[in-house]
């Protein structure tokens, strides 16, 4: 009787050893904070200045990332391939071309879009919430001569286009 | 799982009750000049019960008073002792004048024939004295390490292949060799794996079957359809299982893979070789108990019990690619310019957002480049490379094997087994993420690896009586056996049906049964001429194979990538006005350059992402894969061997057999033996064979989808049975027929015995796999598979293989110990005899047909994609408490033919891909210390100056970096083993 003692406490103990769960191999998911769809948005609408000739336009879009940052987006209808356009928010609805509050960078004219990165990042975590609060405007520029090739209000002086 | 061990443990337990009491004797074994004999075969005369002799020769047997004891050991003769109620015997054995003569049941339904003795090569593989101190655990492993006419490929990868560990015999399919369990049909595993020898076909995986609850294997290498029917072409294994040996046997395996690169990386390039290294030190840990005991009992039946529990961890062999070659992001990923579906932007790269908030110029430009980010995100590229290796496995079974008399004349007996496997395994290119039709950033930022895994389930019975009708022994018996498996697949999404898909998905479930009613007979004529055989017999076998659909999610085709109208003239653009974009960034725009305009609500559509379909990597079985089919097998057999005179044997065998869904097979062997002298005989013979085609390969069909537009097709491996392959022309499969030759000799010359056999194989109508046909090269095929790809299994063409195979046996004393040296090798020629092309309803030339119906890779894989050469030499010494085994093994040269003319690196010219391996060896060494009667510890490892094979060349080089078809490149592992005896 102690043989079988003994042979039930080996396989006792051999199956416990054995016993462990299989572990999977996990995908590699490190990555910053931060990413993922932009799904809430403002779109406005940046209409030309000159609708029968260069017909520049387009729309600014500010998005909400899940850090509370704001992505500037600019999309440009018309653009001349060599330009290089400057992009400014000016307080006060258009027309009212008073205080610069914030320049973007400049547009490619050969893609319509931020020159040097697709988004223009503002880090201020406050600011996306302030947005329909603004009393500003965004003009495009034609940097030979600073004049506005096109124009778009924004915040309370206009309903975006599209929201999310 | 729980509940089964308690009742294996109960089984374990109530065994105790069954023991009868009986006088105890023990005694020593030795031979006549005193030298212990350890290992020596003792059975109480007219039963099955038995025992055998420790290390020191010590033997402990309950026995009748009144009983007889026989003695047997290898190289001697048997000894008969009377007991006459004594409680100590000693005996001394005389060495027989044939050193091999352990009986072999084998390739003849006669008596009991010795190895060298019999018509026909046969091999023996003692697993009961061996296995202590080999390093391989699974039953087709130990066989390949023993037998150089075997190979056991285990896939590093391959969707279904790693499941499987089948064996194969004389560089032919695993399906192509029969198995039996105590002389009855094994049936095979419902996956239908791939080898290497080209096509994928069924095997039986031996994993389920306890090495611990075998006594021997013996190998057939000659061709016994005629004897066994179909399968039996390139030869048969015979797993014989223990029987009472009165004692308890157990073990504990521990071992691991060392993981450190053992190759020549002259072959990488440059940059291969800064970013490969070994990944995580040792790997694939592995645990496994075997435990086995057997009782006899009073009326001198047996009943013996076995459990193996085996956990195995996986092992990685990473295929680190350049970044220019596989780089894991693309620069929309790097520079956030993906988009959804519907325009919104896809942050991918947070890290850029992070640095532009900040304002650092340096960190925005690295952040923008492959190293850049991955450097960020502490990742390197052999963390996202293709991985291949063994798969992780968890692995129960039991098993049993009892007999016990029923009457004066007729005995019932039964084996059978029950075992579980879950595994996982590599079978998917790792998924970038700059590959933006598969990869999704919500679910894995920095892509995946799917990985597929399977659980199985194996269950086999066989039931039997035998006896004595008149003159004729009896044998009726019936085997049951059956093998489900369930596949899945995790670390996976569909991406056509967006981030809400599962990520773990069921891909399906296949299982195979099997059930066979044997009858046989024979009779044993001692007084015509030296002594006439006659048996005969006949089977009916019923088989079922059913393939189940998995879960929708794995096969269907989402419209994640769609966008319907939900207002008429609705234009196609994102939240910044401009165009929708598809995967690589271009526009939707018309001629004008304007966005594409959806003209009706509801109903006007456009596919602006073509994210890919199903399961990544593998589609579920769909629906229209779904089969259930049945067959029935009848057959009759008629075999007889008359011994001449003393010294010339004849055999001859008839067996003819009706399949239900292909019709009449008749198969014929002639073989005979011819001894000169005590010492020298010659022996050959001659067969017809055949295999049936599988229900698995008559039924199996599989899909996977592609994109053409907007509307997904399939290309899909059609049955023979469906329309696609009667329109194009392709017929029914049919069996495989076979030819064997077979001549050699057995000599004895002093200590060394020696046989040499040479054969030659050919097969006719092997069964192939076609390449992909489409509508432009078939057009009868447009109806049915429009814009899609068929694909087929086909009786392809023949193929034969020749080679000379030759074991030396020696056996000596050396010092106080015993020394066994064997030097084993085969030498062959695989060839691709032609294709038969029947006359197919395509608009191709008969070259392009032929080379679209049985592919030069697919040649390439029967010729020479096993090695042609595999010599082993075993080396065995025992002395004291002391046993080690040296055994070392070369394995030829291999090709791997491409199918693809290709840009060639570094020539840069147009060609295939070809290469060559050169010949690998390897050495195993096990080493065991008897502490007691009762603990042993064995210690050892395969391959222990970790050779890998070559490194694939650069063309190649994408899921394995290694050649699969030698010995594996696991490298070199290590094992330690506590074996108990109670």
């Amino acid at each position: 009787m102690k043989t079988y003692k003994t042979i039930i406490l080996i396989i006792s103990i051999s199956l416990g050893i054995l016993s462990c769960e299989q572990e999977r191999l996990d995908p590699v998911l490190t990555t910053a904070e931060g990413g993922g769809t932009l799904n809430t948005y403002y779109a406005y609408t940046l209409d030309s200045t000159d609708p029968m000739g260069d017909n520049v336009y387009g729309r600014v879009v500010f998005y909400k990332t899940t850090l509370d940052q704001t992505l500037v987006q600019i999309s440009l209808y018309n653009t001349d391939e060599a330009v290089s356009y400057p992009a400014l928010v000016i307080d006060g609805a258009v027309g009212t071309e008073m205080t610069t509050s914030m320049t973007f960078d400049n547009i490619d004219g050969a893609t319509g879009e931020f020159t040097e990165s697709k988004f223009y990042v503002i880090a201020d975590t406050a600011f996306y919430d302030s947005i329909m609060d603004l009393d500003a405007h965004v003009n495009i520029y034609m940097p030979s001569d600073d004049s506005i090739v096109a124009s778009g209000n924004i915040g309370m002086n206009a309903d975006p286009v599209e929201t999310n | 799982m729980k509940n089964s061990l308690l009742f294996i443990l109960i089984i374990f337990s109530s065994l105790g009750f069954l023991h009868a009491q009986e006088i105890e004797v023990t005694g020593k074994t030795t031979d006549l000049s005193g030298e212990i004999l350890p290992g020596v075969n003792l059975l109480i005369k007219g039963t099955t019960k038995g025992a055998v002799s420790d290390f020191d020769g010590n033997y402990t047997i309950d026995v009748p008073a009144d009983g007889t004891l026989v003695f047997s050991y290898l190289g001697y003769a048997d000894l008969e002792v009377a007991v006459n109620s004594r409680n100590t015997i000693d005996i001394a054995l005389e060495e027989a004048a044939e050193m091999l003569t352990e009986t072999i049941v084998i390739g003849s339904r006669g008596a009991s024939r010795t190895k060298l003795n019999t018509p026909v090569p046969v091999d023996v593989i003692n697993i009961k004295q061996d296995a202590i101190n080999m390093p391989q655990q699974d039953l087709s492993q130990m066989l390949a390490a023993s037998a150089p006419s075997f190979t056991a490929f285990t896939s590093g990868g391959g969707d279904l292949s790693s499941f499987v560990s089948q064996p194969s015999l004389r560089g032919l399919a695993a399906s192509q060799m029969l198995v039996l369990v105590n002389g009855k049909r094994r049936h095979t595993s419902a996956i239908l794996a791939a080898n290497q020898t080209g096509t994928a076909g069924p095997g039986v995986d031996m994993k389920f079957i306890p090495s611990v609850g075998v006594d021997r294997i013996e190998i057939l290498r000659d061709g016994a359809s005629a004897q066994y029917g179909s399968d039996a072409i390139a030869g048969v294994i015979n797993m014989v299982m223990k029987k009472g040996t009165g004692e308890f046997t157990g073990s504990l395996t521990a071992g691991a893979y060392t993981n450190k690169p053992g190759y020549d990386d002259s072959s990488l390039t440059a940059d291969e070789r800064d970013l490969t290294r070994s990944l995580d030190g040792w790997d694939g840990q592995n645990f496994q108990f075997d435990g086995n005991y057997g009782v006899g009992f009073e009326n001198g039946g047996y009943f013996n019990a076995s459990i193996m529990v085996a956990q195995s961890e996986r092992t990685v062999r990473p295929t680190v690619l350049s970044l220019d070659r596989a780089p894991l992001y693309d620069n929309l990923y790097l520079t956030n310019g993906r988009t959804e579906t519907n325009g919104a932007p896809i942050i991918t790269n947070p890290e850029l957002i992070a640095a532009q908030a900040s304002g650092d110029a340096g960190l925005i430009s690295s952040l923008q480049t492959v190293e850049g980010l991955m450097a960020a995100r502490d990742i390197e590229q052999i963390d996202v490379s293709t991985y291949s290796g063994l798969p992780a496995k968890t692995n129960m079974s039991f098993a049993f094997n009892m007999e016990t008399p029923l009457t004066e004349t007729s005995n019932f007996y039964a084996f059978g087994d029950v075992g579980y496997q879950y595994s996982d395994a590599y079978s998917c290119f790792y998924r970038r993420a700059a590959q933006a039709d598969r990869t999704s950033y919500d679910l894995y930022p920095n892509g995946f690896r799917p990985q597929i895994y399977n659980d199985q389930y194996n269950i086999s019975l066989a039931t039997g009586i035998t006896g004595m009708i008149g003159d004729y022994e009896f044998d009726l018996s019936n085997t049951f056996g059956t093998n489900s498996t369930q596949y899945g697949m995790f670390n996976t999404w569909n991406a056509s049906i967006g981030t809400g898909s599962p990520t773990d998905m069921d891909l399906g479930t296949h299982s195979f049964l099997q059930n066979t009613v044997n009858l046989d007979a024979s009779h044993f004529y001692e007084d015509i001429l030296s002594g006439l055989n006659v048996a005969f017999g006949g089977e009916l076998r019923f088989e079922n194979y059913i393939i189940q659909a998995g879960q929708e999610e794995s096969w269907t085709a989402g419209d994640a990538g769609i966008i319907t109208a939900t207002e008429d003239n609705q234009a196609l653009v994102g939240p910044d006005g401009f165009p929708l974009e598809d995967l690589s960034g271009t526009p939707y725009v018309d001629d004008l350059g304007n966005p594409l305009v959806l003209e009706y609500a509801g109903a006007s559509q456009q596919l602006v992402k073509n994210y890919a379909l199903n399961c990544q990597c593998f589609r579920g079985f769909a629906p229209e894969n779904e089969g259930n089919s049945w067959r029935s097998v009848m057959a009759a057999y008629l075999d007889m061997e008359l011994d001449v005179t003393e010294d010339f044997l004849i055999s001859g065998a008839v067996r003819v057999e009706n399949y239900s869904d292909f019709g009449n097979v008749m198969t014929g062997k002639l073989a005979g033996r011819y001894a000169i002298g005590d010492n020298f005989s010659l022996r050959g013979s001659f067969s017809s064979g055949f295999r049936a085609p599988s229900l698995q390969e008559l039924n199996y069909s599989h899909s996977f989808t592609f994109f053409v537009d907007l509307v997904p097709f399939d290309g899909t491996l059609y049955p023979n049975s469906s329309s696609a392959a009667k329109a194009i022309g392709v017929g029914a499969l049919t069996e495989e027929r076979s030819r064997n030759y077979s001549l050699g000799f057995t000599s004895k010359i002093g200590d060394f015995d020696i046989t040499v056999d040479a054969y030659k194989i050919d097969i006719f109508d092997r069964i192939f796999t076609t390449g992909n046909f489409d509508s432009s090269q078939a057009p009868v095929l447009d109806p049915i598979i429009g814009s899609g790809l068929a694909s087929f299994r086909i009786n392809g063409g023949d193929i034969s293989t020749q080679g000379v195979e030759a074991v030396v046996n020696y056996n000596t004393r050396l010092g106080d110990g015993k020394l066994g040296v064997i030097l084993a090798g085969t030498f062959r020629e695989n060839k691709f005899e032609g294709v038969n092309l029947p006359d197919l309803n395509t608009e191709l030339s008969d070259e392009e047909l032929a080379d679209n119906y049985v592919s030069r890779s697919l040649i390439g894989q029967f010729e020479t994609g096993t090695p042609s050469a595999k010599v082993i030499g075993t080396v065995n010494y025992s002395i004291g408490k002391f046993s080690a085994m040296l055994r070392g093994t070369r394995f030829g040269s291999v090709q791997t033919r491409d199918n693809t003319i290709r840009t060639l690196v570094p020539e840069g010219t147009q060609g295939y891909a070809d290469q060559w391996f050169s010949p690998e060896f390897t050495t195993d060494i096990g080493l065991t210390y008897k502490f007691n009667d009762t603990v042993s510890l064995t210690v050892g490892g395969n391959n222990v100056f970790n050779e890998y094979p070559e490194i694939l060349r650069y063309e190649l080089r994408g899921f394995n970096l290694y050649s699969q078809y030698q010995q594996g490149s696991a490298g070199a592992y290590y094992f330690g083993r506590l074996t108990f005896t109670l």
